[in-house]
C-alpha cells in the first residue's frame, strides 16, 4: 500500500494512505509505520485516509492500534479525510469516541 | 448464453453473486429439494424461509459446500461450484462466513480465541491487531465482557451471538446465517437483525439468512425466497411475497397450522394401521 510520510517542523508528522487498508495490507503497513515513524516519537500524527479506497475491520484495528501507541507515548493523533464509508465502518464498531475525539 | 470458465466448465451470465438452477437434492432415497431455482444478489439480504423440514438447511449446506452439488446447479460469480478444485474452494471459503444454528464454537477455546482462530490461520496480522478485531466483533454482538469466557459458560443465545461474531471476524463478502433468532429473546433478536442490516449497509456484505421467523425475515430482507416441501413457493421482494395471492404462501404468512391437520391425519392412520396389523 502506498504510504506518504511527511515530517513537519516541531516533530509532527502527516501520513497519507492510498489504496486498500485491509487484512492483507495491514501487516506490512503496521510494521513500516511502527519502525519508521513511532520509533522516532512524533509529537503529533495526522493520518489522512482520503485516498483509501477500501478498509475492513483489520484496517480499523490498525488505526486504533496506532492511536493507542501514540497516546501511550503522550503524542497527539488525528484522523483526516474520513470518507463516508470509513465513517460508517467506525460507527458500526462504535469507535467514534476514540477515533474522532480530535477530528 | 454460455462462456467457459478457467477450468473449462460452463460460465453463465448471472444477475446474482450465487445462482441456484434447477437444484434437486436429498439424502438417500428421500428427496428434499425439488428443482429449486433462484439467485442471491450481491450486497443484499436474501432470506430463505419456510416451515421446519422444508429444505432450508439442506439448501444452505449446498451453498456453503457442506453437501456435494452435481454439475450445473449452483454457480458462484458464474462459475460452477461442482467444478471447484481445492484452490477455488479455499478462495470461496475465505469469501464466506457461516453462523450455524448452535454457534459451532470450539469448546476448548475461550470465546476470544474462537474468534482469533480464522485470523491466525488465514492472515499475517499481529496478535495485538487480532485481539482488537476480536473485541470489536464481540462488542458488535453485545458480548464485550465475555471474551475470556469458555463457550460452556455462555447461555444458548450468547453462544449464538459469539458464533455470529466469529462468522464476521474475517469481514466475509458473503455471510450465511442459519436461524439467527432461534433461542434469543425478542429484544436481542431485534438487535441482531439490526446488526445484520448494518453489516450490509456499512460493508456492502451479501447476507443469506435462513429462518422460519416471519417478523425477523421481513424486517431485514431485500429479497425473500419461500420454500415449501423442498420447492420454491415464492421469490421476490418482501412486498411482492407479502401480496402473493398463492394460497400456500398466504397460509405460511398467516401461520395457519395446516401441518397439524396433516400430522393428525398421519397419526390417526398410523394408529389405525397398528390396530389392523395386530388384529390380522
Amino acid at each position: 500500500m502506498p504510504l506518504t510520510v511527511s515530517w513537519e517542523e516541531g516533530g509532527s508528522v502527516r501520513i497519507s494512505c492510498d489504496g486498500v487498508l485491509d487484512r492483507d495490507t495491514v501487516p506490512d503497513l503496521s510494521r513500516r509505520l511502527f519502525r519508521d515513524v513511532l520509533k522516532k516519537r512524533p509529537r503529533h500524527l495526522r493520518l489522512d485516509l482520503s485516498a483509501v479506497e477500501r478498509m475492513d475491520t483489520a484496517g480499523l484495528a490498525f488505526v486504533l492500534e496506532l492511536r493507542n501507541a501514540l497516546k501511550s507515548q503522550g503524542a497527539g493523533f488525528r484522523l483526516e479525510g474520513v470518507t463516508d464509508s470509513i465513517r460508517r465502518l467506525v460507527a458500526l464498531a462504535r469507535l467514534e469516541n476514540l477515533l474522532f475525539e480530535n477530528s | 448464453m454460455f462462456l467457459m470458465n478457467d477450468r473449462g466448465g460452463p460460465k453463465v451470465f448471472t444477475d446474482g453473486i450465487i445462482e441456484v438452477k434447477n437444484l434437486s437434492s436429498g439424502y438417500g432415497r428421500l428427496q428434499i429439494l425439488h428443482d429449486v431455482t433462484f439467485a442471491i444478489p450481491s450486497g443484499k439480504v436474501t432470506v430463505i424461509m419456510g416451515v421446519s423440514g422444508c429444505g432450508k438447511s439442506t439448501l444452505l449446506r449446498h451453498l456453503i459446500g457442506l453437501k456435494n452439488t452435481p454439475p450445473g446447479h449452483v454457480f458462484v460469480d458464474g462459475s460452477d461450484m461442482a467444478l471447484f478444485g481445492p484452490q477455488e474452494w479455499m478462495t470461496y471459503r475465505k469469501r464466506i462466513g457461516v453462523l450455524f444454528q448452535g454457534g459451532a464454537l470450539f469448546s476448548s477455546l475461550s470465546v476470544r480465541d474462537n474468534l482469533a482462530v480464522p485470523l491466525r490461520v488465514h492472515t499475517r496480522l499481529a496478535e495485538t491487531t487480532i485481539r482488537i478485531i476480536a473485541d470489536i466483533k464481540l462488542h458488535q454482538v453485545g458480548l464485550t465482557e465475555f471474551g475470556d469466557f469458555m463457550p460452556s459458560q455462555l447461555s444458548g443465545g450468547m453462544r449464538k451471538r459469539a458464533g455470529l461474531a466469529r462468522a464476521m471476524v474475517m469481514d466475509p463478502e458473503i455471510l450465511f446465517v442459519d436461524e439467527p433468532s432461534s433461542g434469543l429473546d425478542p429484544i436481542t433478536a431485534a438487535g441482531l437483525d439490526e446488526l445484520l442490516v448494518d453489516l450490509k449497509d456499512a460493508m456492502g456484505m451479501t447476507l443469506v439468512v435462513v429462518t422460519h421467523e416471519l417478523e425477523s425475515a421481513f424486517r431485514i430482507a431485500d429479497q425473500v425466497v419461500v420454500l415449501d416441501a423442498g420447492r420454491v413457493l415464492a421469490a421476490g421482494s418482501p412486498e411482492a411475497v407479502r401480496s402473493s395471492p398463492d394460497p400456500r404462501v398466504r397460509q405460511f404468512l398467516e401461520r395457519r397450522a395446516d401441518e397439524r391437520t396433516v400430522d393428525q391425519e398421519r397419526y390417526e392412520k398410523r394408529l389405525t394401521g397398528v390396530g389392523v396389523k395386530r388384529r390380522a
